[in-house]
């Protein structure tokens, strides 16, 4: 008999058992049940609710149409990494009600603001909302709005900024100066502004989102007034500005159909090189290492095999979308959804599903 | 209509020699197309920068010699003869580049302040119409009350450098009284650093969902109803 323990692999196993899903999940040394979340079946909500914390930090979260993206996320993630375990985060919710994703992206509470009082009454309206928590930062992301009421709030406050923060930590703040040259490492201040993708946003679990009554609206003389966002005309966005962009590869060869597509959808139309190269499409169109560089949200790429020199222009692209009839297209490996059909039978039924308002 | 382009000196970011930034070329374009005089309005030692800037199209720039707080300086100078306008890029280059400037001149001259201005229209009844610029080329249309700051959208069109009109540039001196003091800068100041951007949040990792083979009017109405959810169709 030797002194060493009998190791029992079926109990091991047991342990590592992750609850839940429909297949068995092992989680292995150095994961709690926790970290992993199971695949699907029944699962408690659970949810960080906080009533009184030691200090608070907003942040102002933009969300014209009721969704909040990633700049919106990251900038809660930065409030909430600057709250840690004890502070709590109050977002200003600046657009229409974004329901529970903004307590899923960190908040403890919510008060929205009405953003159809203009830029010139937006401090006030944000310093009466703040009275309540006063923070000890305020954080913004460096969008032209974001940019614009942070400068608004801190110059009608007197509080310290910063602003187009690269890094940033409960302690530190880092940000380029003398035409990005040199940097400033400092205290985070009080008002701080984000560029994109710097901080990450928060991964933990969900929080409350309680709403807040509104501040009152303060009557101020009107200096100015401003209009509606006019979107621009999508034949007339350069390719590297537009927001959503239809593109044909050398899978397309019903081309009417494919202009009348974009038409409907209101995209600007992109392609391949050798569409272009066959003067099938305008130079102009071209999308890709020798043509142009994308800063779209969406793109549909009807035929396109996806080269490398074609996915370079797809950068900072975030969905994209794929109809080809090789299901071993690089393109479909960079896609959120593909469809593997001919291009040529898919393109008409959309027309007709958008000319039918379905 | 009497404009003010208020120039800030500073560096071309890629050389590192001096040039104006962009934005204040977009800002003497504006000026310009307000019609009217137009004057370059400098706190400090006229610097190489600033006939650059002229190039574009400034006959003259005024520089407020004094020493303090250059937003103490600048309020004090125009309140003593207002302008209709005053024009600023959306932020300087080469010194603290927060873009702050005009903010705090506005809450102390207590004038009202847009920013993004790609384009102006003519006064009417002391309003000023004038175009605001987005990303992804969307458009604003607002109107602001005379006297007022503008900061110009660093694409907003910019008039052409002329280099005759750089060297011809009448730059004088002006001596003022003494500001406040502002309180020194916090924190370390070092050589940049270029830091990753996070990567991985842009584009989803992995392949996302596949339909192999689906009937044409099925694959139409998967990928409508996945563009909706995305927000890229209209309704
Ligand atoms: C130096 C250099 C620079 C380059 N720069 C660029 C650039 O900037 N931009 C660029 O785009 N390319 C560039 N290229 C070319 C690039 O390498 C590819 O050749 C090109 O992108 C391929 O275009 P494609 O996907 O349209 O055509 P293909 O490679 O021929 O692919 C066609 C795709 O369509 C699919 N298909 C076929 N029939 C159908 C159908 N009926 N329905 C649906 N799908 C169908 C096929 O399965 C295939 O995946 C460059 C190349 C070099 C060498």
């Amino acid at each position: 008999m030797t002194r060493r323990p009998r190791r029992d692999p079926r109990a091991e196993r047991a342990r590592c058992l992750v609850p839940g899903g429909a297949r068995p999940r092992l989680a292995r040394a150095g994961w709690d049940g926790m970290a992993i979340a199971p695949d699907a079946g029944p699962r408690e909500p659970v949810m960080i609710r906080v009533e009184t914390p030691v200090f608070w930090v907003a942040a102002v979260v933009e969300a014209p149409n009721g969704r909040l993206d990633r700049w919106a996320r990251q900038t809660l993630g930065a409030a909430r990494a600057l709250a840690g375990a004890d502070g709590g985060v109050v977002a200003l919710l600046a657009g229409r009600d974004a329901g529970e994703a903004v307590g899923e992206a960190g908040a403890d509470r919510v008060v929205w603001l009405d953003t159809a009082i203009g830029p010139d009454a937006m401090p006030g309206v944000m310093l009466a909302a703040l009275v309540p928590f006063a923070p000890r930062h305020v954080v913004l992301a460096e969008t032209p709005a974001g940019g614009d009421w942070a400068r608004r709030l801190a110059a009608r406050s007197g509080w310290p900024i910063q602003t187009g923060i690269e890094m940033l930590s409960a302690r530190q703040a880092i940000r380029p100066v003398g035409a990005a040259w040199r940097e400033r490492a400092a205290m985070p201040a009080r008002v701080l502004t984000l560029p994109i993708d710097r901080v990450a946003p928060y991964g933990g679990m969900r929080r409350e989102g309680r709403a807040c009554p509104p501040p009152d609206v303060p009557a101020m003389e009107a200096r100015m007034e401003v209009g509606p966002v006019i979107a621009a005309q999508a034949a007339g966005i350069p390719l590297a500005e537009a927001p959503f962009v239809v593109a044909a590869g050398q899978g397309v060869r019903d081309f009417e159909s494919f202009h009348t597509l974009s038409h409907l959808m209101g995209a600007t139309e992109g392609a391949s090189r050798v569409v272009c190269d066959a003067g099938l499409m305008p130079r102009a169109a071209q999308v890709g290492a020798s043509g142009t560089v994308l800063d779209a949200r969406c793109y549909l790429a009807f035929g396109i095999a996806g080269a490398p020199q074609h996915l370079q222009g797809l950068g900072k692209v975030e969905h994209v979308v794929a109809v080809n009839t090789d299901l071993h297209a690089a393109i479909v490996a960079r896609a959120g959804l593909s469809i593997i059909a001919d291009a040529q039978a898919v393109m008409p039924a959309l027309i007709a599903l958008l000319r039918g308002g379905g | 209509m009497r404009s003010v382009v208020l120039l800030s000196g500073g560096v071309d970011p890629v050389s590192g020699r001096p040039a104006p930034p962009r934005g204040e070329i977009a800002a003497i374009g504006l000026a310009l197309s307000a019609g009217g005089a137009v004057g370059g309005l400098h706190v400090g030692l006229p610097a190489a920068a600033l006939g650059q800037a002229a190039g574009h199209g400034l006959g003259q720039i005024a520089c407020l010699r004094g020493v303090g707080d250059p937003v103490a300086i600048l309020a004090a100078h125009l309140s003593a003869a207002p302008p209709d306008l005053v024009l600023a890029g959306s932020r300087a280059c080469g010194g603290e580049d927060s873009g702050m400037l005009p903010y705090l001149l506005a809450e102390r001259l207590g004038w009202p302040l847009l920013a993004g201005v790609v384009a102006i229209g003519t006064v009417a009844d002391g309003w000023l119409p004038v175009t605001i610029g987005l990303p992804l080329g969307a458009r604003q249309d607002a109107r602001i009350r005379l006297p007022c700051i503008l900061c110009a959208h660093d694409a907003a069109p910019a008039p052409p450098f002329v280099f005759d009109r750089a060297r011809r540039v009448a730059m004088h001196t002006v001596a003022v009284a003494d500001a406040e003091t502002i309180a020194p800068l916090e924190g370390t100041e070092r050589p940049y650093r270029a830091r990753p951007r996070l990567i991985g949040s842009a584009a989803p990792a992995g392949g996302g969902r596949v339909l192999d083979n689906p009937d044409p009017a099925e694959a139409a109405r998967v990928l409508l109803d996945h563009l909706r959810a995305l927000g890229m169709l209209g309704a």
